[in-house]
């Protein structure tokens, strides 16, 4: 039996044979071993039946035996295939071209992974791989191997631990393990501990230095809270003062808290359209039939389209337009006070260093003026006021010898 | 002789597991339906048309008629023919 794949590619063709004695030239091919099939009559004096090509050249004296006539029909299979596509070269030179492009383009580096660095270590990775002619759009037969570049990496890299670089198709992956140091303390100077504002002393916390105020000391901006000078007057040492002093402060707030508001939520609803830019000209491709929501808001993304290296005056555009609810809040006065002390706290907090506490509030005028009350609270609060300020030892000490022979005279 | 020779055929088959058709030298015909038919042990085409195909055999011609004929394949020893098949019969001489 023949199979259709046999027929597919060897070149096979239809004919037409014609002559009286049709049936004996069917048993003579049959007899000759020539293959030939689907045969069917037309009138008395044809038959229609396939051939192959490379039969044709004997069937020749078969047909001056029977005194038949042959007419091709039709060509079939791949030789006569190829041939009508050497026929167009238009075909033949874009499917080259798709070839040269592909293997280009899979030979190209289309992406670097660096996983497990630090924005700071990952730019010096990129650079250093960039200097080894590894970039995205970097063509592969340039690339060293990638043991080269892990030990170059390695190498240059001291606070790596361990680094990794592997090649998965056009894409690099770099897994760095970094060494994880603790942080050295920064050495600091003399210095003495002042006041940053004016408060109430609440609570001291000394580390190192000699305190100069008491609990419940009202202090003003600027004023010595701990020393760094200890020992005795003769022989003065000069220490890095370290602590907190918490101190009560005040603070005046005003805000303002609408009583009628409107709001906006998303309903979840949302549609969006595709377009082409170029320039300024904008062109839908895609979302042609969503209809617009009442209230809506517009989200769009813009992306330029790449060729290869270069970018082109093209741009896609995707636009996602949220359904978007409106509603009204009206606030009962009570609730108004509420958001607004609550409101004012928020503020308030985060503008203190981030130990403080609030303690208490009060409020010291509260007025509603077209629809927005206005509210004014005092706070008192419990921050550390303490900030460190260096000072020379040398000189200090020189005062402090002069202070000495003053209080000397004085005795004297 | 020739007689002899074809009762000894005959006791053969009937004394053994041999399929007839082999020892014999006669033709085995498969029919598929109405679509197909398969025929074994021809001896060449005599004649051949849309509605008919006369087969010579050993002994005697196969005749088959139906419409729409196409001979499919051919081989020395084998014909398959498609077409709807109508009738088959065998003329003796």
């Amino acid at each position: 039996m023949k199979n259709n794949w046999n027929n597919a590619i060897y070149g096979h063709v239809k004919a037409s044979i014609h002559g009286q004695l049709t049936e004996p030239f069917i048993n003579l091919c049959v007899k000759r071993n020539i293959a030939i099939w689907d045969i069917k009559r037309r009138n008395k004096t044809t038959i229609v039946c396939s051939l192959y090509i490379k039969d044709i050249s004997k069937i020749k004296p078969l047909l001056k035996q029977t005194d038949c006539k042959i007419r091709f029909i039709d060509k079939k299979g791949f030789p006569f295939f190829m041939r009508r596509l050497l026929n167009r070269t238009g075909i033949i030179i874009g499917l080259m071209c798709a070839i040269l492009i592909i293997t280009f383009l899979s030979n190209v580096v289309w992406r670097i992974d660096v996983k497990g660095a630090d924005p700071r270590l990952e730019t010096k990775i990129r650079q250093l791989l960039k200097q080894q002619h590894l970039k995205v759009g970097a063509i592969n037969f340039v690339v060293p191997s990638t043991e080269v570049i892990e030990t170059n990496l390695s190498a240059k890299l001291p606070k790596v631990t361990w680094i990794g670089v592997s090649k998965d198709g056009t894409t690099y992956h770099i897994d760095v393990v970094q060494k994880k140091l603790p942080k050295k303390q920064k050495e600091t100077g003399p210095r003495n501990l002042v006041a940053a504002k004016k408060a109430i002393i609440h609570r001291l916390f000394v580390e190192k230095g000699q305190p100069m105020v008491q609990d419940d000391q009202f202090v003003k901006k600027g004023q010595l809270l701990v020393s760094g000078i200890i020992g005795n007057e003769n022989d003065p040492k000069f220490i890095s003062s370290k602590g907190q002093v918490f101190g009560e402060t005040w603070y005046q707030t005003t805000t303002k808290v609408p009583l009628n508001t409107t709001y906006e939520t998303f309903s979840g609803q949302e549609y969006t359209k595709h377009y082409l830019k170029m320039n300024k000209w904008k062109c839908l491709i895609w979302g042609f039939f969503n209809s617009s929501y009442k209230h809506e808001k517009k989200d769009s993304v813009e992306k330029q389209i790449h060729f290869l290296f270069w970018d082109l005056p093209l741009s896609y555009v995707k636009e996602t337009h949220r359904q978007v609810h409106q509603s009204n809040r009206v606030l009962s006065p009570q609730q108004a006070l509420d958001e607004g002390e609550k409101a004012a706290q928020r503020r308030l907090k985060s503008k203190l260093p981030s130990k403080s506490e609030i303690v208490k509030s009060t409020i010291e005028s509260k007025k509603v003026e077209k629809g927005i009350l206005y509210l004014r609270h005092r706070f008192v609060v419990y921050e550390n006021i303490a900030v460190p300020k260096t000072f020379n030892s040398k000189k200090e000490r020189v005062k402090l010898k002069k202070k000495a022979k003053k209080e000397k005279q004085n005795q004297q | 002789m020739r007689k002899w020779q074809h009762n000894v055929k005959k006791w053969f088959v009937n004394h053994s597991e041999m399929p007839v058709d082999v020892v014999m030298d006669l033709p085995r015909i498969t029919i598929i339906g109405q679509l197909h038919i398969y025929i074994e042990n021809h001896k060449g085409v005599l004649s051949f048309s849309n509605e008919e195909l006369r087969l010579a055999m050993k002994q005697g011609q196969l005749l088959v008629k139906g419409s729409g004929f196409v001979l499919k394949n051919i081989l020395p020893e084998e014909i398959l023919l498609e077409g709807v098949i109508k009738n088959v019969l065998f003329i003796d001489e």
